[in-house]
């Protein structure tokens, strides 16, 4: 027998430094590598770019994709996939849009029948993906149509105009020229950053995703987990749309099919596993942000629309090579 | 030794495949120790031993699923090195597994034909395909309709399926992994008609079996495997089920690590009293003191892992707990454990650990479970696991993923998850399942302290001594229901005989419809 203080939990002295050179936060610390990096060549090509007024048109586009992927983050972790988020987003904005324009309620109204459809939405899939054997993807898909569907009514087809100003008042509060939907993301970012990596709730989150069985039988609930991250992200999902409207000034009933693309693609792109367990809050947001640099930069440099996507796409595969490899190192060590 | 006869008389029939001093590792525990085997034509040879003995590494390497690290495996006198099971069939060597393995979607016809599909310029040849399917299944003995989903066979028809797969291929050699485990008697008889026409045939059988009376029924000889290493190979004339017994526990005991008598008195108030909980056969009453360490003895496909689960409700099946004198009527494994009752699985890594995470993560769930703050913090994390692991020694890079670890460091970074939870009751599943042996005294005076700290143990094992050396009381279960119960200090023997399964007690189950197959 060895003395047992000696080999307790490897060195006690190597334990404080190794415990924050995680998987997790090397990847991240890679992709802001190569965030950093991307800023840097856009800035050398064009001063267009690098510019505050610049900075702050790409915060602004992160808001609504951002939203949406970390909510997505939540249900990604878990294990599952929820593809209904964007015309969820539609869905709650018509029914703000209807609440303040055509019955004439307040602002406040108008956002929390918003939160209550989104959280219903959440609830619906949460439902049926914890508790039934159906597969989230499938799930989705269908609740995607539904809600599509349900938009259409609600707005008889058409985008809903004419919102009461303490609705559009939402958006345009600015400080420093940055609009208030900017400091909405961030406040959900930290609050699900804290939720994900400090609270029981977020470690019951990743052992679910890591290995459900498992975590079943270390005596966490699984199935309320599972349905506690679909809820959030219809919730993600109207605040997106709240915002949106408000911004944009009008509700559209149908949801442009790239947000479904992009917010997958920036969970990808920060390291979430699809087969769940592995990835986190902050990697998406540094993905959304990456992506969200990459598309302003081709546009300021006016590259071609069709180019910018083959570059998407490389950008997309390229990351999650490049996630795989380095996590691939790490476990090797 | 080898004490296989020399292959030189006239009469000897000829040796087909010898694997002589075959050595297999996992993880640094050794599974097979050097053994040695001949399998001749014409001959059935059973293997067998206690759970753990090593038989399933030897019939993996013979088949090909796992390659020796040492001595070698001659085929008709020429040593043959197989990459996959797909290598051994070529050599026309092949394998009917316990797990069987036919694909649901298939016909029955086309799954006999996996792999071997009749083509004539890339397209199939149906009723090539259909006629030949038929003619194996009718040399295996069955009459199974070839057009029929596997789904709707019982496990004795779709066996037949199986071993009509190695018909085709041409078998010389055909292993069958406890063919009879879920066999009626009439099955059973069925199969033995098929053994012995495949041998008469010229076709060497290794034959893998927990049941020394079948064993002796059909096998020309006889080879015992304990620890990893052969112990004897013996014509099964010149054997009887005594002497087989007793090479299958003849390890040497260190009679020191034995239990003599029960630690714990017979009046104190139990801690966990199980009421009626229902096994596959019959039910379970059980009271557990504090303190107590109750082993429970089986073999693989006795239930021992089933009755475990039963307890914490996955699923849930009936009866009733009473735990610190509350009763529960119906419990989740979520629920069992916020009560207290700690559940070590068998298969720590489908079902124990979050691979992916570190050790302080693994640890700390069971214990946040049973928190009431909605915090999770790493410095938690990291005095749980100091704390829990300042009682056992835990090597290794514990910040890395906890797939990283060897097998011994997982099993105390999930038992590690238990004691740091608090539980009153532990349920254990092998709890030193491939793990080397320094660790597996570690974690057994472990088991023991914690037992002496008042906490009820319920182990379930197949591996006598550890029952013997740590158990104050023990059950034995075999086929599904309690067999016998000891107190401690009973012999490896009295066990062994409790724990084999017997015929008269399996019930025949001559048409087991869909329901009966094991998933």
């Amino acid at each position: 027998m060895t003395t047992p203080s000696a080999d307790l939990v490897g060195q006690p002295e190597q334990k404080a430094p190794t415990r924050f050179l995680t998987w997790d936060r090397i990847r991240e610390s890679t992709l802001l590598l190569i965030l950093i990096a991307m800023i840097a060549f856009f800035a050398v090509q064009s001063p267009l770019f690098f510019s505050y007024d610049n900075f702050v048109s790409v915060l602004q586009a992160c808001v609504v994709v951002g939203l949406l992927s970390v909510g997505l983050t939540v249900v990604v972790l878990t294990g599952g996939i929820d593809l209904s988020f964007a015309s969820v987003l539609a869905l709650c904005s018509v029914v703000a849009g209807w609440a303040n324009v055509v019955l004439g309620q307040s602002a406040i109204v108008a956002v929390l029948a918003a939160l209550a459809v989104g959280f219903l939405s959440g609830a619906i899939n949460g439902l049926l993906v914890a508790y039934t054997r159906l597969q989230p993807f499938v799930v989705t898909l269908g609740t995607y149509s539904i809600a599509l569907s349900m938009s259409l009514a609600v707005s008889g087809g058409g985008p809903i105009q004419g919102f009461s100003s303490d609705f559009l008042d939402i958006a345009a509060f600015r400080l420093a020229g940055i609009p208030s939907t900017v400091f909405v993301l961030l406040a959900v970012i930290i609050v699900l950053a804290i939720a994900t990596k400090l609270t029981r709730w977020g470690r019951f989150v990743y052992a679910t995703g890591g290995n459900e069985q498992a975590a079943r039988f270390a005596g966490i609930r699984t199935t309320r987990i599972k349905f506690s991250a679909y809820v959030l992200c219809g919730v993600t999902a109207a605040i997106a749309g709240i915002l949106s409207t408000s911004t944009l000034q009008v509700a559209q009933p149908q949801p442009g099919f790239n947000l479904l693309l992009t917010a997958v693609a920036a969970v990808v792109v920060g390291g979430a596993s699809l087969t769940g367990g592995i990835g986190g809050i902050g990697g998406t947001a540094v993905g959304v942000a990456l992506l969200a640099v990459l598309s302003n930069g081709l546009n300021v440099l006016t590259v071609a629309p069709f180019i910018q996507n083959l570059v998407l796409g490389v950008v997309i595969i390229g990351a999650v090579l490049l996630n795989d490899a380095v996590g691939a190192k790490l476990r090797r060590g | 030794m080898n004490l296989a006869p020399p292959a030189t008389g006239d009469e000897e029939p000829s040796v087909l495949v010898e694997a002589r001093g075959i050595t297999k590792s996992f993880g640094g525990a050794q599974a097979v120790r050097s053994a040695t085997l001949t399998l001749r034509g014409g001959q059935v040879h059973a293997l067998i031993g206690e759970n753990g003995a090593g038989k399933s590494t030897v019939i993996k390497m013979l088949s090909g699923a796992e390659r020796a690290d040492a001595g070698e495996i001659l085929l008709d006198g020429q040593p043959i090195s197989f990459h996959s099971p797909a290598d051994a069939e070529a050599s026309r060597i092949t394998t009917v597994y316990q797990e069987l393995d036919l694909i649901d979607d298939l016909t029955v016809g086309q799954n006999v034909m996996l792999g071997r599909e009749p083509r004539r310029a890339g397209f199939l040849r149906n009723r090539e395909l259909r006629r030949q399917a038929h003619e194996a299944l009718a040399t295996a003995g069955s009459t199974v309709d070839i057009d029929a989903s596997p789904a709707a066979l019982s496990l004795a028809q779709q066996q037949r399926v199986e071993i009509a797969r190695c018909l085709l291929a041409d078998a010389r050699v055909l292993i069958l992994d406890e063919p009879t485990a879920a066999l009626g008697p009439r099955e059973v008889d069925d199969l033995f008609d098929l053994i012995r026409s495949l041998s008469e045939r010229g076709v060497a059988v290794l034959f893998v079996s927990h049941r020394l009376e079948e064993v002796l029924e059909i096998s020309d000889v006889v080879t015992v495997m304990r620890d990893g290493e052969v112990v004897s190979t013996a014509p099964v004339a010149d054997v009887t089920e005594a002497d087989l017994i007793a090479s299958m526990t003849g390890r040497v005991l260190d009679l020191s690590t034995v239990r003599a008598e029960s630690r714990v008195s017979a009046d104190i108030a139990p801690v966990l009293e199980l009421r009626r909980i229902p096994l596959a056969k019959g039910e379970l009453n059980l009271a557990l003191a504090p303190g107590e360490i109750v082993g429970v003895a089986g073999l693989a496909g006795s239930g021992r892992s089933r009755l475990l689960e039963t307890i914490i409700g996955s699923p849930w099946l009936g009866g009733e707990i009473v735990l610190d004198g509350v009763s529960y009527h119906h419990l989740t494994p979520a629920d069992a454990v916020r009560a207290g009752i700690a559940y070590l699985p068998e298969d720590r890594k489908r079902l124990g650990l979050v691979l992916e995470a570190d050790a302080a993560f693994n640890v700390s769930l069971s214990s946040l479970a049973r928190a009431h703050s909605p915090w999770a913090t790493a410095a938690q994390d990291a005095r749980r696991l100091r704390e829990a692991t300042s009682r056992m020694s835990l090597r290794g890079n514990t910040s890395s993923h906890v797939a990283r670890l060897s097998g011994g460091n997982q099993q105390k970074v999930l038992l590690a998850r238990l004691l740091a939870s608090r539980p009153r009751v532990l349920l254990l599943d092998e709890p030193t399942r491939g793990v080397d042996i320094a660790a597996k005294k570690e974690v057994w005076d472990l088991l023991e302290e914690i037992a002496d700290g008042g906490t009820a143990i319920l182990m379930v094992s197949s591996e006598l001594p550890e029952i013997l050396r740590l158990s104050d009381r023990i059950l034995v279960l075999a086929d599904g229901q309690l067999t016998a119960e000891f107190p401690a200090g009973t012999s490896q023997e009295l066990l062994l005989e409790a724990a084999l399964p017997r015929r008269e007690r399996t019930p025949s189950v001559p048409d087991a419809g869909p329901n009966e197959r094991q998933k």
